[in-house]
């Protein structure tokens, strides 16, 4: 505004020398107040021609944005419905799947796949009560033996002379639950390590029964082919480890067999009967150790 | 026009009411379509049309009086003319003659020949002064809603102003008008 009132302080010098008078830029120069009135003059029917035009947009964009915004409202409505429903529907599942691998309600192989998953989190194995599955047995039981005949080796090192190191000595009474209850917890493993082999034919016993059954076999033999000390030799000649198996196949057997086939061997070997058998023992790794399916077997033919 | 009523106005164009929107446009669009005469020249009523198009698209956004709007509408006016003016220029690098030849003052009686004689004389004046004389002295807004427009200080304003209206005094034809 300063600027201004100089400049009009400027144009009223001119002004008193043309002797003008009236307000200030009009009275101090014609021209320019002319000019600036022109400038300002009413608007002119073309320049206010576009009127109805400029309405007509406004309205259409009007409607639009009506239209849109009510499109909007409904996806919006939608859109509040249906997130929280599809959110609760997941959660449901998600739950309700947590609570049942929790329970160990889930099918076998879910149930394995989650306790392999979330074994952490308490999520157990599927039950071994079904025989389909033979993928739980190695796992379950597995750790258990090895823990036991670790302990049971500790245990000899604790009893005999001072050869226990520090460190096992302390997992020991760990696993006693204290340094007083290592005699009493060794003593309960020794019990329940002789009690096993008797219920169960487990590994742990044949190794120990072999060589009781295996020498009669050995003396035999001579007769027979010499190369047969291995399970896979005793396939081809039949006969060798029949004998073997003499004292305790018998009384499962019926006689007449022996009478057809047995002819370097004294004992009442089976010569052609056998083979089955010998292909059975083959399968297993304890040889003699399974008189009882045996003579399961033999009746089958 | 009171300006109660053209902020009536205003509010009811704002919730859809064309009538409102009607009254705004026959109260600013001449004054829109003069400065951008000086803006843009031969593109102003196409920077015009452009400009109102972006305030009804915009319109709902709009916060103020009509004094605001007032400051709101010719910022978009200069944007809408500046883009204009520039576009041309790109296409048809001829379309822009530095120096626009204004009709005879005296040869031209008509009232609209007159205001586009008058706004011919005030482009003539280097850009910064013919907006700060349009947006000042013809259209009428104060002093900060024009810095706000050009995005200038106050102070350059006012010098613009004044510098343009000297220089508006000393223009030949003015002169020989003056003599009339």
């Amino acid at each position: 505004m300063r600027s201004l009132n100089a400049l009009l302080r400027a144009l009223r010098t001119r002004r008193n020398k043309h002797g003008g008078n009236g307000t200030i830029a009009e009275s101090g120069h014609p021209g320019l107040a002319d000019l600036l009135e022109a400038a300002r003059a009413p608007a002119t029917p073309e320049e206010l021609a576009g009127e109805k035009e400029v309405v007509a947009a406004f309205v259409a964009h009007r409607r639009r944005a009506a239209r849109s915004s009510r499109r909007h409202r409904t996806k919006a409505k939608i859109r509040a419905v249906l997130v929280p429903v599809t959110a609760g529907l997941a959660l449901l599942i998600f739950a309700g799947t947590g609570v049942a691998a929790r329970t160990g309600n889930l099918p076998q192989e879910a149930q394995q796949r989650a306790h392999r998953l979330f074994s952490a989190l308490g999520v157990p194995a599927p039950r071994t009560g079904n025989p389909v599955t033979p993928s739980p047995s190695p796992t379950l039981p597995g750790p258990r033996p090895s823990l036991d005949v670790t302990a049971l080796t500790w245990c000899q090192a604790w009893s005999g002379p001072p050869t226990l190191s520090r460190e096992d000595r302390r997992k020991l009474s760990a696993a006693a639950g204290g340094e007083d209850g290592i005699d009493e917890y060794c003593r309960a493993l020794h019990r329940s390590a002789s009690a096993q082999p008797p219920d169960a034919p487990s590994p742990a016993p044949s190794p120990a029964a072999p060589p009781s059954v295996e020498p009669p076999s050995a003396e035999p033999q001579p007769s027979g082919v010499p190369t047969t000390p291995g399970p896979a030799a005793t396939r081809e000649p039949g006969r060798p480890t029949q004998p073997g198996r003499a004292p305790t196949a018998p009384p499962s057997r019926k006689p007449p067999k022996p009478t057809h086939t047995g002819k370097p061997t004294g004992t009442p070997g089976e010569g052609r009967k056998a083979r089955p058998n010998a292909a059975n023992q083959t399968a297993s790794p304890s040889v003699a150790a399974t008189p009882t399916a045996e003579a399961q077997s033999d009746p089958h033919e | 026009m009171p300006d109660d009523e053209l902020t009536d106005a205003l509010r009811a164009a704002q919730h859809g009411d064309d009538a409102g929107f009607a009254l705004l446009w026959r109260t600013h669009h001449p004054s829109v379509l003069r400065y951008l005469r000086v803006v843009a020249g031969d593109h102003a009523e196409d920077a015009a049309s452009e400009t109102w198009l972006h305030v009804i698209r915009d319109l709902h956004r709009f916060h103020g009086d009509h004094d605001n709007f007032r400051g709101w509408l010719f910022r978009i006016a200069r944007h809408r003319g500046i883009d204009e003016q520039r576009r041309r220029s790109r296409t048809r690098e001829t379309a822009t003659p530095p120096t626009r030849n204004a009709p005879d003052a005296a040869a031209e009686a008509a009232e609209g020949a007159a205001t586009s004689w008058a706004l011919a004389v005030i482009a003539d004046l280097p850009a910064d002064q013919a907006e700060a004389v349009m947006l000042r002295v013809v259209i009428g807004l104060d002093v900060a809603t024009t810095a706000g427009i050009l995005g200038k200080k106050p102070g350059a304003v006012r010098i613009a102003t004044m510098r343009g209206l000297r220089r508006l005094a000393t223009h030949p034809q003015i002169r020989t008008r003056e003599g009339v």
